[in-house]
């Protein structure tokens, strides 16, 4: 096979392809065409060779060499190429018969161009897979047709784009200042100690997509107001995206460290202030890329295996309570925590998978986070960052509070709504149930997930000390909660919108870019009126000499003539005489 | 939301006997496995050795007591951003 077969046959366009080939196919047929193209794509991921890496000289002058390296496998690419085909099939069986055309096509090109991503081996590639990723998602948002859900997209898109726009420039910086195209690990400052802005733009571009905060709204803005099948696949690419760029070009920067503590701390409190419980998860979300992003500013081989393992587990387990949350949804119609309660009744299926995901994500042992967060939390432990690490145990209880007990008792336990939904449709209890086995498997067989981690970990999670003190930080946790249920110090769950950073662009910031449109708009018409009055003024005068009415074009009387003519007669006549 | 499907009805309360979770028994139930687990856990914490990375690891209990304020904090405190940050539903004009 020569290199050009390889890299039209690998991964990310073998999936890019397939999605467009489902255009024209019906529901069914579609989903089988769509697993089987997975199949086939993993098989081939599976069957490269480590270390493996196709490049093309793009440009060979003598004074300039540029590489694409369209396809690089590698232990780092591999796992979030792997985990993004996991994500990519439990969604087509999910939305099987309950999403549609357009949203199955974008989501499986969504899905593709994660994975061509995670495999790029130079950044033009990456830009070209990074903006397919913006611009197929955005159809999701779009999705439900709402008009809360258009301007949603828009914002969305704008912010996505805005990070493919960084991408493109430090693109440009790095070519232009002679160091190639190709993606490798990069220092946020040169050897002389300056800022690096080639470095930066590029550190900016993954930051928005792995929503830093300040950088962070699009997520839950457009999450939660995606389709329902839309938000689960939302959920599972374009963060974990970002947290590979990352962990690929940045690895053990120190900002980082902060920057992740930062994420894992404070969407807890919104989170548990929300009132919609999609938008809930989504901070959550936010919260769990901050354990990763920290683990990559740490940057040693356990931090980085923390970091993927992390992602890997999330990724599954994040798209578990979103589809329990889209089950509620499609049959109840609603997310609001103060619409729902109680119907553990009628769905107890779901209750259970979406109380699996929970006890995932809030890391309990035999549970996936709990193998994942522990590598991190080592990590952490071994570097000595006690306060990061302090920080880190915060957000964990934090990560309880508002994914491990809010989600399943607002929906499924806590005040009775009275609604008595049927039970989840078959697909989504069959994405959910391997979704759900998934999550234990991880949790009881770690070292399955450990091998394929991008270094070789010697590390046992389950030792006597490490379930101990887990088990002691979330049982007095879930203990606290009963209490303050008990005592009636838990708030109540309000309807309402809780501002975050997007209130300055979406208020003051809409309002002053509509000041600046009418003020614009104003000074333009000032000019206008300006000039052409004074064109309208020459105007005038040019008519008034020289139109109908003006002194050249007055009709003159015919004794007007005459007289005239008289005159100058006379006039000659004197002449004549005197001469 | 055009896509969703709504299946069975809504009840009043009453019309129905109570469901498994809401049986006194069975939260009298969850209370007493709660606490035990606590308080197992809580022991084996003095039992075992805990010692991990920092030197407050080596006391038993403080994952535990951590994990008791810390949620009741965010709990607690976390209510309050209410004050500052909440707006009606329909808040934002979209």
């Amino acid at each position: 096979m020569t290199d050009l077969q390889a890299v039209l046959t690998s991964p990310g366009v073998i999936v890019v392809l397939t999605a467009l080939v489902g255009m024209g196919l019906g529901p069914t047929a579609r989903a089988a065409v769509y697993l089987a193209g997975l199949a086939v794509s993993a098989l081939v991921l599976v069957g490269y060779e480590q270390g493996l890496a196709i490049s093309f000289a793009l440009v060979d002058a003598p004074y300039l060499s540029v590489d694409l390296t369209p396809l690089r496998v590698d232990r780092l690419s591999f796992i979030f190429a792997l985990i993004f085909h996991i994500a990519a099939a439990l969604n087509v069986i999910y939305a099987w018969r309950i999403s549609d055309r357009v949203q199955d096509v974008a989501g499986l090109a969504y899905a593709g161009a994660a994975i061509g991503g995670a495999l790029a081996g130079d950044l033009l590639t990456l830009f070209v897979y990074w903006e397919i990723t913006a611009i197929a998602s955005a159809f999701l948002v779009f999705a439900p047709g709402t008009r809360e859900s258009f301007g949603a997209g828009m914002r969305y898109l704008v912010v996505q784009i805005l990070s493919g726009l960084f991408l493109l420039a430090g693109l440009v910086l790095f070519v232009s200042s002679g160091r190639g195209m190709a993606f490798e690990a990069m220092s946020l400052t040169a050897a002389s100690g300056e800022l690096d802005f080639a470095a930066l733009a590029l550190f900016l571009a993954f930051g928005i997509k792995a929503a830093f905060p300040f950088l962070h709204n699009w997520l839950q803005d457009s999450y939660p107001k995606a389709s329902i099948t839309g938000s689960v696949v939302l959920s599972a690419f374009t963060t974990k995206l970002a947290v590979y760029a990352l962990a690929r070009g940045f690895p053990g920067a120190d900002p980082l460290i902060y920057i992740g503590a930062a994420m894992t701390v404070f969407p807890v409190f919104f989170a548990l202030i929300e009132n919609n419980l999609r938008k809930v998860l989504a901070y959550s979300l936010n919260n769990q890329v901050g354990f990763m992003v920290c683990a990559v500013g740490v940057g040693t081989e356990l931090a980085i295996n923390g970091a993927a393992a992390h992602a890997f587990v999330h990724i599954i387990y994040k798209a578990l309570l979103f589809m329990s949350m889209g089950a509620v949804l499609y049959r109840t119609g609603t997310v609001k925590a103060t619409e729902l309660g109680g119907l553990y009744r009628t769905m107890p299926a779901t209750a259970v998978f979406c109380i699996i995901g929970a006890m995932s994500i809030s890391a309990f042992p035999l549970f996936s986070g709990f193998v994942a967060k522990s590598l991190t939390m080592s990590a952490l432990g071994y570097e000595g960052l006690f306060f990061v690490w302090l920080v880190l145990l915060f957000a964990s209880a934090g990560v309880l509070e508002h994914s491990g007990i809010k989600i399943p008792y607002f929906a499924f336990f806590g005040h009775d709504s009275g609604k008595r939904p049927k039970e989840a449709p078959p697909q989504m209890l069959v994405a959910m149930g391997v979704a759900a086995a998934l999550c234990i498997g991880i949790g009881v067989f770690p070292q399955a997930l450990y091998a394929i981690l991008p270094y070789d970990v010697k590390y046992q999670p389950y030792t006597a000390a490490h379930v101990v003190t887990q088990m002691q930080l979330l049982l007095f946790a879930t203990l606290a909660f009963a209490l303050l249920i008990k005592f009636k110090l838990y708030p109540d769950e309000v309807a309402s919108t809780n501002l975050d950073f997007d209130w300055f662009y979406r208020v003051p910031g809409r309002a002053l870019a509509g000041w600046v449109s009418g003020a614009s708009g104003a000074t333009f018409n000032a000019f206008w009126a300006i000039f052409s009055g004074r064109v309208h003024a020459i105007m005038e005068r040019i008519y008034a000499v020289h139109g109908p009415e003006g002194q050249m074009a007055r009709s003159w009387p015919i004794g007007f003539m005459a007289l005239w003519t008289a005159i100058l007669l006379g006039f000659v006549l004197v002449i004549a005489f005197f001469a | 939301m055009t896509e969703h499907e709504q299946g069975g009805e809504t009840h009043e309360h009453g019309s129905e006997p109570p469901g498994f979770f809401d049986k006194p028994s069975t939260r009298k139930a969850v209370w007493i496995v709660l606490i035990v687990l606590c308080a197992g856990f809580a022991l084996a914490g003095f039992v075992i050795d805990t010692h991990g990375y920092f030197a407050v690891e080596g006391f038993g209990a403080f994952y535990a007591i951590f994990g008791f304020i810390v949620f009741s904090f965010i709990v607690l405190a976390g209510q309050h951003l209410r004050k500052i940050l909440m707006r009606p539903e329909d808040y934002y004009d979209d």
